[in-house]
C-alpha cells in the first residue's frame, strides 16, 4: 500500500512534467530535450525563494512563473526561426539549452546538492488503514489532480485552449483564419515550461536537487507522452500512472527488469500504436536535412570536386601519419581517440546527412561492439581478429534488429523509436551486472594481439595503438567513401532530398534505408570495437542514448553535407573542449552556446562553408 | 490489347467519393486527356493508378495485369512513369543527377556499392539521351531548383521517362505556366509522344491545349466519368458544356 502511494506520488509528478512536454510536442512539434533542465531549474528557483524569503508557498507561486517566462523567451528567440527547418535543428537546439541551463544553475547556485526545507504544513505524516502516509505525498497528488482539472478546463472550455487545439491540427488553416499562430506558439511553450517548473516545485519536496537528476525524469516523460498519445492529457494521465507505478512497484519487486519493461512498452507503442492510447499522429512534412545548400550539393556530382575531396582525404591521412612525430605524447593519445569517434560520427552521418535519417540508437550499436570485443578479449580469446569478428557480428545484429523495427516509421517517429531502443539497450547493459559489470562496466581489457600467420604483434604502446587505429579508421573511411560515390550512394541522396519521388522512380525506399542503417551500423560497431581495447575500460554510459547526441553535434559542426565533415567536427570538438576546460569551469555554457550558434546561424558546418568557398573561388 | 483498364473504381475519403464507379480503358499510343473542373477527381485518378491510394472498390489493370494494391515502386517498375502537378524533384541535385537516379533504377544498378557512379558510360549515355529528348541537354550541370518553372516541368517529364514507360501519366503538365511556356510544353509532349511511341495520359485545365493535341478526351465531374470520346464529340457534348459552364456560372 505504501508503495502504491509512493508510485502515485511519483506518477503525479511525472504527469505534471509530461503534460508540459506533451503541449510542446503536440502544439509546436518540438521534441524538447531541455524539458528536464527546465524541471530542475524550477526546483532550484523553489530552493532560492524558500531560502531568501523563507516561504515555500511563495516558491510554489514564483518558480513556475519564472520557468514559464524563461520558456517563452526560449521559444521567441531560439525556436521560432527554426520551425521551417528539419526537426533535428530544434532538437539540437534544446540539447544546447540543457548545457547552458546547467551552467547557469552552476553559476548561480554552485554545484553542491541542495535540499528544500519542507514547510511545516507539509511535513509529517498521518496513518490511514494502518499505513503511514506522508503529507507531502498527498499534496503532490492533489496538485497533480488540480493540474489535470486545470488543463481540462483550459483546453475544453476556454477560447485560448480551443484555438491552440485548432492550430495544432492545422497550422496553415489557423493562420489563414487570422489567428496569430506565432504568438500562441510562444504562449504554448510558456505553458509547457510552466508545468515543468511546477513539476520542479513538487520534485523539490522529494528529491535532492542537482543538475542531472532530471535525465531520468525526462526519459520517463518521453515514454509517457508517447504511450499516452500526443495531444491527449487523458492519455498522459493514464500513462503517468502506469509508468509511475511500474517504476516504483517494479523497482521493489522486479528491480532487474522494471526499467527495461517501461522501454519495452515504449517500443511496443511506437511500433504498433504510434498514436499512443488516446493521441493523434504528429503531422510532419518532409524537409531535407541540409538547408540552403545551393550549389554546394552539386560537388557530389562534379568530377573535379570529387578529385578535390579525394586529394584532401589523402592529405588528411598523410598528416595523421606524421602527426605523432611532431606532437606531444598526450596528443597522440587524444588523436587516437578522436579518430575512433570520428569514425562513429562519420558512420552516423551516412544516415543523417546523406540519407536524412536521424537515429538516436547509434550508441547501442557502438556499445554492442565495445562490449562484445571486451568480453571476448577478457573471457574467450586473446586473438584480436576473432574477438573483432565476433564484435562485428553482434553489433551488426543489433543494427539489423533496430533497423528492421524502426525503418517503418519516418521522421520524428523514427528518431523516437531508435531512442527507445537505445534506452532499452542501456537499461539491459546497466542491469545485467554479472555480464557487463553494470554501472562500473568492464576494466582491464587486454590490448589487442594481432596474429599474422605465425607471427604475433601485440599493440602495447600508445604509438602502436595510434597507428593501428589510424589504419583501421582510414580503411573504413575509404570504404564508406566508395559506397557514397556509388549508385547506391546516389539513391541515399535521393531519399534524403525527396523520398516520395524516389519511390515514384521505382525504388523501394524502406529497403534502401534499411541497408544504409546496417552499413552505418557495421562501421559504428567497428568504432566501438576499436574504442574498448584502446581505452582499456568500458562502462554503461558509452551506450547511453545521450551518447548518440555527440555524433549529431560533431556532424553539424563539421558539416553534414560532406563525408569527412563529421571527422573534422570531432577534431574541432575535442580540441575546443580540451581548451575550454583548461580555461573555465563553465565549459558547458561555452559549448552549449557554440552549439546553439551553429544550429541557428551556420548549419552548413566547417566543411560545408569551406567547400562553398572553394567552389565559388573556382567558378569566378 | 488495351494498356490500361480502370474497372468500377470508387475512391472514397470518409463519406466523399473522389471517384465514383469509373470505367475506362486506354489503348496503346493514345494521347489521352482527362479533363474536368476543379475537384473533379483528376489527380485522384492518377493517384489510384500509381498506388498512392488503394481504390476503395474496383480494379486497375495494366497490360492485363491487376496492379491495384501493389506498392508504388512495384507499379512504376511495371512500366508506368509519372510527373506531378506541383514540381517534385530532388532539389539540391543537378539536372543530370536527377535523371540519373531514375536511369540507375531502371538499369538495376542501385544496389552496386563499390562502383563509381561517375564512371558508368552506359548510364551517362542514357542520361544524355533523355535530357536531349526533353531539351535540357545544355542544363545537365545545373542545380535543379535554379531552373525556370517550365524547365523544371520538363525535367520531371524526363525523370518519368527514365524507366522506358509504356504509359506516361502527366498531371497538369502546363500548370502555372505563361502562354509561351505552355506552347513549348505542348510541343515537347507531342514530340516525346511521336519519338518514343509511349502512351500518354494527361490531366489538364487548359481546354485549348487539350483540343489541340489529344487523340481522345475523358471528362470527370464530381468523381464521375461523364463523357469519353474524340475531341469533336467532347466539344459538342451538352453535359460537358454544362459541367464547365456550371462552374463558370
Amino acid at each position: 500500500m505504501a508503495y502504491v502511494i509512493n508510485g502515485l506520488t511519483f506518477a503525479m509528478m511525472l504527469f505534471v512534467l509530461s503534460a508540459g512536454l506533451n503541449i510542446i510536442l503536440g502544439f509546436l512539434g518540438v521534441l524538447n530535450f531541455a524539458h528536464g533542465a527546465l524541471f530542475i531549474l524550477g526546483a532550484y528557483v523553489t530552493y532560492a525563494v524558500t531560502q531568501t524569503l523563507g516561504d515555500f508557498w511563495l516558491g510554489l507561486l514564483i518558480a513556475p512563473l519564472v520557468v514559464g517566462l524563461f520558456g517563452m523567451l526560449i521559444e521567441f528567440v531560439f525556436l521560432r526561426p527554426l520551425y521551417k527547418r528539419h526537426h533535428v535543428y530544434t532538437i539540437l537546439l534544446t540539447f544546447g539549452l540543457i548545457l547552458v541551463i546547467y551552467d547557469i544553475i552552476k553559476i548561480i547556485w554552485g554545484s553542491d546538492v541542495k535540499t528544500v526545507v519542507t514547510p511545516p504544513l507539509l511535513s509529517g505524516s498521518f496513518t490511514l488503514f494502518g499505513e503511514i502516509i506522508p503529507v507531502a505525498s498527498v499534496f503532490i497528488i492533489l496538485v497533480g489532480v488540480l493540474t489535470a482539472g486545470g488543463l481540462w478546463f483550459i483546453f475544453k472550455k476556454t477560447t485560448f485552449g480551443k484555438i491552440l487545439t485548432a492550430i495544432s491540427l492545422d497550422r496553415e488553416i489557423a493562420n489563414a483564419l487570422g489567428f496569430n499562430v506565432a504568438r500562441r506558439g510562444t504562449l504554448a511553450f510558456g505553458l509547457g515550461a510552466l508545468l515543468a517548473g511546477l513539476a520542479g516545485v513538487l520534485g523539490s519536496l522529494k528529491l535532492s536537487i542537482a543538475a542531472g537528476v532530471d535525465a531520468e525524469f525526462l526519459i520517463y516523460s518521453f515514454a509517457i507522452v508517447v504511450i499516452g498519445g500526443v495531444g491527449s492529457f487523458r492519455g498522459t494521465l493514464l500513462a503517468s500512472l502506469i509508468v509511475g507505478e511500474m517504476s516504483v512497484l517494479g523497482g521493489v519487486f522486479l528491480p532487474e527488469l522494471s526499467m527495461s519493461l517501461i522501454f519495452v512498452l515504449l517500443v511496443v507503442f511506437l511500433t504498433l500504436y504510434p498514436r499512443g492510447m488516446f493521441g493523434r499522429e504528429i503531422e510532419q512534412m518532409h524537409v531535407p536535412v541540409v538547408p540552403y545548400l545551393g550549389n554546394v550539393a552539386t560537388a557530389f556530382q562534379r568530377l573535379s570536386a570529387t578529385q578535390l575531396s579525394l586529394l584532401s582525404s589523402l592529405l588528411v591521412v598523410a598528416l595523421l601519419v606524421v602527426a605523432p612525430l611532431a606532437l606531444p605524447k598526450y596528443w597522440t593519445y587524444l588523436l587516437a581517440e578522436i579518430m575512433v569517434f570520428a569514425l562513429f560520427a562519420i558512420s552516423f552521418n551516412v544516415l543523417f546527412g546523406f540519407t536524412g535519417m536521424l537515429s538516436f540508437g547509434q550508441a547501442s550499436i557502438f556499445g554492442a561492439g565495445a562490449y562484445t570485443i571486451s568480453l571476448m578479449l577478457i573471457h574467450v580469446t586473446g586473438n584480436w581478429w576473432l574477438a573483432f569478428a565476433a564484435s562485428l557480428v553482434i553489433s551488426t545484429g543489433v543494427a539489423v534488429i533496430i533497423g528492421l523495427m524502426s525503418i517503418h516509421r519516418s521522421e520524428i517517429y523514427f528518431g523516437m523509436l531508435t531512442m527507445a531502443f537505445a534506452m532499452l539497450f542501456y537499461s539491459i547493459i546497466y542491469k545485467w551486472n554479472s555480464l557487463t559489470g553494470g554501472a562500473d562496466g568492464l576494466s582491464g581489457i587486454p590490448s589487442p594481439v594481432l596474429k599474422f600467420g605465425f607471427t604475433e604483434v601485440e599493440i602495447l604502446t600508445p604509438l602502436a595503438n595510434y597507428y593501428f587505429i589510424l589504419v583501421v579508421v582510414a580503411i573504413c573511411y575509404f570504404i564508406l567513401r566508395t559506397i557514397m560515390n556509388s549508385p547506391f550512394g546516389q539513391v541515399l541522396l535521393a531519399i534524403r532530398e525527396n523520398p516520395t519521388r524516389t519511390e515514384f522512380l521505382g525504388l523501394p525506399v524502406k529497403k534502401y534505408k534499411f541497408i544504409a542503417f546496417v552499413i552505418a551500423g557495421v562501421f559504428t560497431g567497428v568504432a566501438g570495437a576499436l574504442f574498448a581495447p584502446f581505452a582499456g575500460t568500458i562502462d554503461a554510459l558509452a551506450s547511453h542514448w545521450s551518447k548518440s547526441g555527440e555524433p549529431i553535434f560533431m556532424s553539424l559542426i563539421g558539416g553534414i553535407s560532406t563525408l569527412i565533415g563529421p571527422g573534422v567536427g570531432t577534431l574541432f570538438y575535442y580540441v575546443l573542449h580540451s581548451y575550454i576546460v583548461s580555461i573555465t569551469e563553465y565549459w558547458q555554457l561555452v559549448m552549449g552556446s557554440i552549439l546553439i550558434t551553429v544550429v541557428m546561424l551556420f548549419p552548413m558546418g566547417i566543411t560545408g562553408y569551406a567547400k562553398k568557398f572553394i567552389l565559388s573561388f573556382k567558378s569566378s | 490489347m488495351e494498356i490500361l483498364r480502370i474497372q468500377d473504381v470508387t475512391m472514397s475519403f470518409g463519406k466523399m467519393n473522389a471517384l465514383h464507379e469509373v470505367n475506362c480503358a486506354v489503348e496503346p499510343h493514345e494521347l489521352l486527356a482527362v479533363i474536368g473542373p476543379n475537384g473533379a477527381g483528376k489527380t485522384t485518378f492518377f493517384n489510384v493508378i500509381t498506388g498512392k491510394y488503394k481504390p476503395s472498390r474496383g480494379q486497375v489493370f495494366f497490360k492485363g495485369e491487376r496492379i491495384d494494391g501493389l506498392s508504388r515502386p512495384q507499379i512504376i517498375n511495371k512500366g508506368i512513369g509519372r510527373s506531378f502537378q506541383v514540381v517534385n524533384l530532388f532539389p539540391d541535385l543537378t539536372v543530370a543527377a536527377n535523371v540519373r537516379i531514375g536511369v540507375l533504377a531502371h538499369q538495376k544498378q542501385t544496389l552496386r556499392l563499390f562502383k563509381n557512379v561517375d564512371k558508368m558510360a552506359e548510364v551517362d549515355q542514357e542520361v544524355e539521351r533523355i535530357l536531349d529528348l526533353v531539351h535540357l541537354g545544355d542544363e545537365a550541370g545545373v542545380v535543379a531548383t535554379t531552373l525556370s518553372h517550365g524547365d523544371q516541368k520538363c525535367l520531371e517529364m524526363g525523370m518519368a521517362l527514365t524507366n522506358h514507360p509504356a504509359l506516361l501519366l502527366l498531371d497538369e503538365p502546363t500548370a502555372g505556366m505563361g502562354p509561351e511556356e505552355t506552347r513549348q510544353s505542348i510541343e515537347l509532349i507531342k514530340d516525346v509522344w511521336r519519338k518514343t511511341g509511349v502512351t500518354i495520359v494527361f490531366t489538364e485545365h487548359d481546354l485549348d491545349m487539350v483540343f489541340n493535341i489529344s487523340t481522345r478526351v475523358l471528362v470527370l465531374q464530381s468523381g464521375k466519368l461523364i463523357a469519353d470520346g474524340s475531341v469533336k464529340d467532347i466539344r459538342n457534348n451538352p453535359r460537358v458544356k454544362e459541367a464547365y459552364l456550371g462552374e463558370e456560372a
